[in-house]
């Protein structure tokens, strides 16, 4: 039986987060206010809400799991994670708010509409298949999450926490649209981070310190303590550790985390924003990882390691830090869809409706629009996760790096070569995407099962400059990218950036 | 071993926080001295 204090907890929470959906309902009245809330938003937002999009209840569960089940051998994936995160602020963000800027751009296909002057929408229409069919499925393994957290903590029927999650998620993202999910997200990026911070700490501490820790690991399996873990430095190994690299680069490109740098107030927000995303970063996947050590030592022969974050909050803290935990979790849950919810939205309502179609509609239904795309997308996800329940990190990886080998290769080549053309952008990105579905389907398990990331992106570089090279770019595409390089470069504080 | 834990796991651990973190100092500092005071 759930205690009261876990309910209380629980309750607090969903008033919050209605509450802020509430308060920025008034920004959501227009597109760009619905959307981007208006470009308006602070450094401290973008980078903690761009985390925590990034991360989701697999963070919390798989990645503390992943600690648990290979010791050490994890950090691959904190040092793919954080030298994503900073190469994405450091190089991408500044350039691609500045030509977003440029082109009033609201989301990555408007963007990429207006660099290539694709005007027949070939690449809005291609970007709307690929969202829609990945953020569906990501949200439904999300809401299959937050069904099994409920379970797990509170012992509710799994349908109730998926129709739960769903309720509290729906009605702040409809309602408050974009800048309701960034002040979301910035509250459920701090629950993390001092979630992950306090849970390695009172799990090394309830093992008997570092040194007993160590201990004890190297007696269960001394395989934990090594970089290489079980497989060592085999080409297995080597695949492993490539694919946990691999999972960071689609911070590079994910549609859902450049939408952040869009809605910054102005480029210097990103260049402060860097360092608390990188902090953050470093927080969340060290904590998970080691929380994930520690809770090994204490809890062996768990079945599920994925399990080993809610044992942990159960049996080291009093019932209120449960409730406080199972919150963290639903923070990751509902961070990440909602974001999802509002790119397929966008994807929806701006690229294809608005850009396409040209209805004669005011802003204002636009935006009504826009909500109830949403909700139609949210319920599907909510009816695909309903019937049962699956474990699907899997797929939450799946098409993690479906959206990224779709969008980053080609952003990355937008942003950075100006020979980029609009024929290798359609090729590269269906190509980044073809191929991580292929390899899933048909390669994977025949290769050392490494992580359709790493050929999905190779695949999408190799086909955007392979066609590049063979077509034309846009007229004044070179000028144009000198004059953002030089931009982006030497002015941050100066360039306002404002256009809204 | 350091601490108990391989010196190699300590290489891992710092090449996972380390790059990136110094990546961003970089950056910032760089910004914030071109602006002046």
């Amino acid at each position: 039986m759930p205690s009261s204090s876990i309910v209380a907890v629980l309750a607090v929470y969903g008033v919050v987060l209605l509450a802020i959906g509430l308060w920025a309902s008034r920004e959501s009245r227009s597109v760009a206010g619905y959307f981007v809330a208006g470009k308006k938003l602070p450094s401290w937002v973008i980078a903690f809400s761009s985390n925590a999009t990034g991360e989701s209840a697999w963070l919390l569960l798989g990645l503390t799991g992943m600690g648990y089940l290979v010791g050490i051998h994890a950090l691959w994936i904190v040092l793919g994670e954080v030298l994503g995160v900073a190469l994405a602020w450091v190089f991408v963000g500044l350039r691609f708010k500045e030509y977003t800027d440029r082109y009033d751009s609201i989301t990555v296909p408007d963007y990429l509409e207006a660099r290539f002057h694709d005007t027949r929408h070939v690449i809005r229409l291609v970007s709307v298949v690929i969202v829609l069919s990945m953020v569906t499925a990501y949200t439904a393994a999300q809401l299959t999450a937050s069904g099994k957290a409920f379970g797990s903590f509170l012992g509710t029927s799994y349908q109730v926490g998926v129709l739960l999650g769903a309720v509290f998620i729906l009605f702040y993202t409809t309602v408050g649209g974009f800048k309701a999910v960034a002040y979301n997200d910035l509250l459920h990026g701090v629950l993390m981070f001092t979630g992950l911070l306090a849970l390695p700490i009172v799990g090394i501490a309830a093992a008997g310190g570092w040194p007993s820790l160590m201990s004890r690991l190297h007696e269960i399996d001394p395989n934990l303590l090594r970089p290489m873990g079980e497989l060592g430095l085999s080409a297995a190994g080597v695949a492993s550790a490539l694919g946990f690299v691999g999972i960071g680069l689609a911070f590079l490109g994910a549609p859902q985390l450049l939408t952040r740098f869009i809605s910054a107030r102005r480029p210097s927000e990103i260049v402060d924003g860097s360092v608390i995303a990188v902090v953050c970063i470093v927080v969340f996947d060290v904590g998970a990882v080691f929380a994930g050590m520690a809770g090994r030592a204490l809890f062996q022969g768990l079945a599920d390691p994925e399990t080993i974050l809610p044992t942990m909050s159960a049996d080291l803290f009093p019932a209120v830090f449960t409730g406080i935990f199972l919150v963290i979790v639903l923070a990751a849950i509902m961070s990440t869809v909602d974001s999802l919810l509002i790119l397929a939205s966008s994807a929806v309502v701006r690229d294809v409706v608005q850009k396409v179609f040209h209805p004669k509609l005011s802003e204002r239904q636009f935006s009504l629009l826009g909500r109830l795309t949403t909700a139609v997308i949210g319920i599907g996800a909510v009816a695909l996760a309903l019937p049962e329940v699956r474990v699907i990190f899997w797929f939450v990886l799946f098409a993690w790096s479906g959206i990224a080998a779709a969008f980053a290769p080609v952003v990355l080549c937008s942003l950075f070569w100006s020979g980029t053309t609009r024929a290798g952008a359609i090729a590269g990105m269906v190509a980044g995407f073809l191929t991580t579905v292929l390899w899933v389907l048909l390669v994977k398990e025949r290769f050392y099962d490494l992580y359709e990331m790493l050929p999905g992106f190779f695949v999408g570089f190799a086909v955007t400059i392979g066609v590049s090279m063979f077509t034309k770019p846009p007229d004044g595409a070179l000028e144009e990218m000198a004059s953002v390089r030089a931009r982006a470069a030497g002015s941050s504080r100066i360039n306002t950036g404002a256009s809204s | 071993m350091i601490a108990g834990l391989p010196f190699s796991s300590w290489l891992l651990l710092m090449a996972a926080v380390g790059p990136g973190l110094t990546l961003v100092t970089v950056f910032y500092l760089r910004h914030r001295r071109r602006e002046g005071p």
